[in-house]
């Protein structure tokens, strides 16, 4: 049913959307005024906005209340409802007539896009509901072509997660204490009173949880983008809609405001990105709009909380405030909701934007009401050089009714074995999900440990990076499988795990990290793990290795064959990472000759070449004359024989034939 | 009494094919027919009839596996009709006929791979049917009369089939020559082979009643009936005979209460049995792709052929795929009783069948001749070997059945709402200027537009503009139960009017009770409709206004809401030694109904409740 060329036909037609309602709505900045009247800053750890004066801070005022809102594609191969596919194409390529809104076509529910959703709500260790059912949401915008979006409102698909995290700062564990000159730029809290902050973190990085109210499965919205033409100054703005996207599974994960600040806002979120990579069901990528996240910001009045001065008052304050996440704090001002942030950063700019911007409103005696605000990329004012200016879409006023109705083309989503696709329709949905959940890190942690043998140094390396797991253990059964001498003992397969782990965490990660590096303009320094990936926007991940497990795996297989050593091994990782993308370790060994010469005849054929040649018989005639410098003799012999046979020769067995020829030689 | 000629069946009509004529010959009379029905008769029952070549071309086909013995069904070489707001495929791609707002969208694709329905791929692909046409209906299905089409109203065929029926004489006892004489005489000028002078004088006066000068006119002698809808072109295309097979959708008795008004058998299968995949949505849990024929006996052929025969339904099971909500469908074993044949003699076929009468029905506005005929009905069904067992109150209250109505129309409006929210002019829809349609003819328009974005304001023209009164009246409505301070005032009251109505029909039936209650039925019965079709002007409409056009659909609503396969029978319903008459119709349309799934016994008994 899918037609690439029929239905794009229909898309010649290009939308004039002309002025809406957002050019029209004046931009909310904060007026020179109020800035001059109260200095205020915010603390991205804590949450707390403070008044400041001469950047020396004063009284608390604020705490910031944060809930999140994720938008995360699923990583499947067609759409929700229906079998157009969801690769990346060229606009209106990939649509469906369902997609479309065609009159009378009907949506067919995706099972890929089930089983992703289950996963999904199964790592943030929400309750699967063995029912679900879909409800429409109803609004007008061209880039929706039913006029209705097909989401669950109601009776989601999971409910009642927790999910435990690190706030954004601590969430490395590389992270060197009271160090304070690597400041992010623009991070003006922690300058300012740095001994508060260091004070009360001084605990160490502890666990946040946050309660995930619902994860429900929903389609994306086509993509609206505007052009603008300028002829005879007259600028006319056009809007162009690509419906590729339209009617792809998203999944949509609302958590409760058990948030306080920005870094945890932006903890949580890498997190849940993390664990959505983990099970596979998204790729994560937030610059590529696969993971979009919008924020519910408020702010709650703290004067009466605690005493700024007292440093222990504050401190308990604080812990209270962790301890306490599932109780609003008292008078909490209106929510604001801020859309479509699409990094980390974004996150903790907009965050810090909307708890000052609400923070002056509330001093100003006119506390913002609810309302829903988009973010602005660009920095607009010097005041925010990360940008994060938010403006409003829609107030309380215009609040839009979504007319929310069961969706009457779908009957309820019963997961049950049948469903499932078991043969064996008596087979629960816990039983499915069991056989279908990845291993969790911790427990690969233990399998690596009794597997293979691992250290717990190289165990927590692999971990923290999920594919590398699976790379491991898919190179591992390689290497096994490739190594050729057949009488090899134990021992020396049992080296394979660690040789494989070695290779991995040493100088993969090495090659991975330098080449992400090569994409960044300004390179951050390289020992900040935390500032460098804020600028990548991803993980540094054997996910984006050029050399996967298979070639890694034949690696280590010629390692233990002995066929080549490990200084060539690395050599050879290099040429695979960067230069030849295709080839074997094999081929690439041959193309550069590394072969190791183990025979102990052809050594000893090279070892006499290089020991009789005239240019060294003033050395031979020293070693013959024996004493204590025989031993510097033969090392100068060693790395000449190295050299003459291109770093090929097996470093033991050259050393014993060149022991055999000196014999020889010697006693001529 | 006058009465109007023979039907051709679909039985009678698969014989002659495999005896004495082709199908070109047959498919040609009946586009000759559809023509007469259209141009002299002026009855707008079609909305576009295929050229003479494309019929001829479909019905070359059927001639040739017809005559080599690989005819695909009964259906073969049939000629038939669908419904506008069912897309065809070749012919029709987009169904844009079903609404003025859709008709800017014509979209015309030649190759294989077109948007098409499942119903009409079956029909006419994998059942072999001929197309004639696409049929007329109210906007959207949303209407009872036919008058909602956006131009002409439809007309009932009734009484200029009873004056041709007249015209030709009482039927011969060779039936076979009489329609081999009509079909091989064939012309689109005079089809049913009228002799010139009474065909002039009919044409006459079909202009006279149907030209616009209403002013000389007596209302009170108009010939120009309802045919009743949404299913208007559908019934009316089968009681003048240019179809054997109309497929059609029933909503809340788009289907039942024009077979009624036109004296054709009505058939609304179970809510899902059919794939609505390429059938336009109007309120999507109650649409049901069903079809109007000439008897009970084309019902039963009809369906069997749709549904596939047992050996084929698994194929089925691949096409129900692409409607989910037809995954929920289960054909019903019919009770064991019935299928221990033939204990029912050619005398007694309803051996062993309960029939409900339920009390609830029983409505004190339902004019006597109705009841009558209901009465009638029942007794003659009992005279043919079933049981009548009558439904008391307790078991299933009037208060719901006359509740239905509203629940009907809640839900109705609120999925349509939801449903038509895609014409809005982006990609659905006519793009008006906004300025040059809407603001400069009315003052008042403008200060509504005024606080609107133009983004707004486009979609606002379009569907202002673009659709007609009943559809914005009836979006209207649905957005307002749909908004969140009224959607659990009305639309979960309206739910939970639906489920208790629903629950306590199931609960009537002999599958649904224990096997010890020896009080569950088979089937029940009940009339169609109360009222009889309306006079209605060309210019001026019914007269009705909606909310009274509502209240006929109230026999019919209940088996909607419950999904239940539903078929409207037409009886003799003169009452002797009287002389009320019910208009158009001498006949009035009993309905049966049975639980999900029991289409085969539904159809059985209707079969046999025709000869009443």
């Amino acid at each position: 049913m899918f037609r690439p060329h029929t239905a794009s036909s229909y898309f010649h037609r290009s939308l004039l959307l002309l002025a809406n309602r957002r050019s029209s709505s004046a931009l909310s900045s904060l007026s020179g005024a109020s800035i001059s009247r109260v200095e205020l800053t915010y603390d991205r750890d804590t949450g707390i906005v403070w008044q400041t004066s001469s950047s020396k801070r004063i009284r608390p005022l604020y705490q910031t209340v944060i809930g999140i809102e994720i938008h995360a594609q699923l990583a499947i191969p067609t759409k929700l409802f229906s079998s157009a596919p969801t690769a990346a194409a060229p606009p209106n390529t990939h649509v469906h007539p369902f997609d479309l809104g065609y009159p009378g076509t009907l949506p067919s529910l995706s099972y890929s896009a089930v089983k992703a959703s289950i996963l999904s709500a199964s790592a943030l260790n929400c309750t699967v509901h063995k029912v679900s059912r879909f409800e429409r949401k109803h609004y007008f915008y061209p880039d929706l072509p039913p006029g209705y979006q097909v989401t669950q409102q109601r009776w989601p698909l999971g409910s009642d997660g927790l999910v435990e995290f690190e706030a954004w700062r601590a969430a490395q564990p590389a992270h060197k204490k009271g160090d304070e000159k690597k400041r992010r730029r623009g991070d003006i809290s922690k300058d300012v009173n740095a001994n508060f902050n260091d004070a009360n973190l001084s605990d160490g990085p502890s666990l946040v949880q946050l309660r995930i109210e619902r994860l429900q499965m929903e389609q994306d919205t086509g993509k609206t983008t505007t052009h603008s033409t300028t002829v005879d100054n007259t600028t006319t703005y056009t809007s162009h809609i690509d419906y590729n996207r339209a009617g792809c599974a998203l999944i949509e994960i609302v958590s409760h405001p058990d948030l306080r600040s920005a870094h945890e806002a932006a903890g949580a979120v890498e997190k849940i990105r993390r664990l959505l990579r983990h099970v596979g069901t998204c790729d994560g990528r937030m610059e590529m709009g696969s993971l979009r996240c919008d924020l519910n910001v408020s702010i709650a009045p703290l004067e009466d909380e605690f005493d700024a001065s007292s440093d222990s008052d504050a401190s308990q304050y604080l812990r209270n405030m962790r301890s306490n996440r599932s109780v609003l704090p008292a008078d909490v001002g209106q929510r604001v909701e801020v859309k479509n942030l699409s990094s980390l950063r974004q996150i903790i700019a907009a965050t810090e934007y909307e708890a000052l911007r609400q923070t002056e409103s509330s001093l100003d005696g006119v506390p913002t009401g609810r309302e829903t605000r988009t973010f602005l990329v660009r920095p607009v004012n010097s005041q925010y050089p990360l940008g994060g200016e938010t403006f409003c879409i829609r107030s309380k006023g215009d609040a839009v009714d979504y007319r929310f109705m069961p969706e009457p083309d779908l009957p309820p989503l019963v997961l049950d074995g049948e469903t499932l696709g078991y043969d064996d329709t008596a087979t629960t949905l816990d039983e499915y999900i069991s056989d279908m959940m990845p291993e969790s890190s911790d427990e690969a942690a233990v399998r690596l440990s009794k597997d293979y043998g691992l250290s717990d140094e190289v165990i927590s390396v692999i971990i923290s990076d999920p594919p590398a797991i699976a790379m491991l253990d898919e190179s591992v059964d390689i290497a096994r499988k490739e190594v050729h001498k057949l009488n090899h003992d134990d021992k020396e397969l049992g080296s394979i795990p660690t040789l494989a782990a070695n290779l991995l965490c040493n100088d993969l990660f090495a090659l991975v990290k330098r080449s992400a590096l090569e994409g960044i303009e300004s390179t951050p320094s390289e020992d900040n793990d935390d500032e460098l990936q804020s600028s990548l926007n991803h993980p540094i991940s054997v996910e984006f290795s050029t050399v996967h497990g298979k070639r890694l795996g034949s690696l280590v297989a010629m390692l233990v064959d002995g066929s080549i050593t490990s200084a060539m091994a690395k050599k050879i990782l290099a040429i695979m990472f960067k230069d030849d993308l295709v080839s074997t370790p094999q081929q690439i060994a041959q193309a550069n000759n590394f072969k190791v010469i183990a025979d102990l005849n052809e050594l000893m054929v090279l070892c006499e070449s290089v020991v009789l040649e005239p240019k060294n018989a003033k050395q031979l005639a020293q070693y013959k004359e024996g004493g204590k410098n025989v031993w510097k003799i033969e090392k100068f012999f060693v790395g000449k024989i190295m050299s003459q046979s291109g770093g090929n020769a097996h470093p033991e067995k050259m050393k014993e034939a060149l022991a055999l020829v000196l014999e020889k030689v010697g006693s001529l | 009494m006058n009465l109007p000629p023979p039907r051709l069946t679909i039985a009678r009509a698969s014989r002659l094919l495999r005896s004495s004529i082709t199908s070109q010959q047959l498919c040609a009379h009946s586009l000759n027919l559809a023509i007469f029905g259209e141009d002299s008769l002026r009855l707008n029952a079609y909305t576009k009839l295929l050229s003479a070549k494309d019929v001829a071309e479909q019905a070359s086909v059927s001639d040739q596996r017809i005559k080599s013995g690989q005819a695909k069904s009964l259906l073969d070489g049939i000629p038939v009709t669908i419904k506008a707001n069912i897309a065809v495929g070749r012919w029709w791609e987009l169904p844009t006929a079903c609404s003025a707002i859709l008709q800017g969208n014509t979209e015309v694709n030649t190759t294989d791979d077109v948007y098409e329905s499942d119903v009409s791929r079956i029909l006419l692909k994998e059942c072999g049917a001929v197309l004639i046409g696409i049929t007329n209906m109210d906007e959207f299905g949303m209407g009872s009369l036919g008058t909602y089409n956006g131009s002409v109203p439809t007309y009932n065929p009734l009484p200029w089939m009873q004056r041709i029926g007249t015209l030709i004489g009482p039927n011969t006892n060779d039936l076979d020559r009489h329609f081999l004489d009509q079909i091989i005489d064939s012309t689109s000028c005079n089809p049913h082979r009228l002799k010139i002078d009474e065909l002039q004088q009919l044409l006459d006066e079909v202009k006279y009643w149907t030209s616009s000068d209403m002013e000389v006119k007596d209302k009170s002698k108009s010939p120009l009936y309802s045919p009743g809808g949404s299913s208007s072109g559908a019934a009316v295309a089968t009681a003048h005979g240019s179809s054997l097979l109309s497929i059609g959708t029933d909503t809340g008795g788009s289907l039942r209460l024009p077979a009624a008004w036109t004296s054709t058998v009505g058939f609304k299968p179970t809510y899902g049995s059919i794939s609505r995949y390429g059938v336009v949505s109007y309120a999507s849990s109650l649409d049901t792709v069903g079809f109007v024929t000439g008897s009970s006996e084309c019902a039963e052929i009809a369906w069997a052929c749709l549904r596939g025969t047992k050996e084929s339904k698994q194929d089925w099971n691949s096409y129900i795929s692409r409607d989910s909500t037809a995954r929920l469908y289960h054909s019903y074993d019919t009770s064991p009783e019935t299928d221990a044949e033939p204990t029912g003699t050619n005398e007694n076929p309803l051996d062993g069948i309960r029939i409900g009468i339920p009390a609830a029905f029983s409505l004190h506005e339902s004019p006597r001749l109705i009841s009558s005929a209901w009465s009638r009905g029942a007794s003659f069904l009992q005279s043919k070997g079933a049981t009548l067992v009558s439904i008391p109150e307790s078991k299933v209250s009037s208060q719901w059945v006359k509740l239905s109505c509203a629940a009907y129309y809640v839900l109705a409006c609120a999925e349509a709402s939801s449903n038509l929210s895609r014409y809005d002019g982006v990609r659905y829809g006519k793009n008006h200027d906004v300025k040059q349609d809407t603001i400069s003819s009315n003052g008042d328009t403008e200060s509504v537009f005024a606080d609107m974005t133009t983004l707004e304001q486009h979609i606002s023209a379009t569907r202002a503009t673009g659709f007609g009164d009943e559809v914005q009246r009836r979006v209207l409505a649905g957005t307002s139960v749909l908004s969140s301070d009224r959607f659990h005032t009305h639309y979960e009251a309206a739910a939970t009017v639906r489920a208790k109505l629903s629950q306590s029909l199931e609960k009537t039936f002999r599958c649904s009770v224990a096997e010890e209650d020896s009080d569950g039925v088979d089937v029940i019965l009940v009339p169609t409709a109360l009222s009889f079709p309306v006079v209605i002007d060309s210019l001026k409409g019914s007269g009705l206004d909606s909310t009274t056009a509502f209240a006929n659909d109230v026999m019919t609503i209940p088996m909607s809401l419950g999904g239940f396969p539903s078929v409207s029978v037409p009886i003799h319903g003169s009452i002797p030694n009287t002389e009320q008459h019910s208009g158009a119709n001498d006949q009035v349309g009993l309905q049966l109904f049975g639980p999900r799934g029991s289409e085969e016994l539904v159809l059985k008994a209707a079969r046999t409740l025709e000869f009443a």
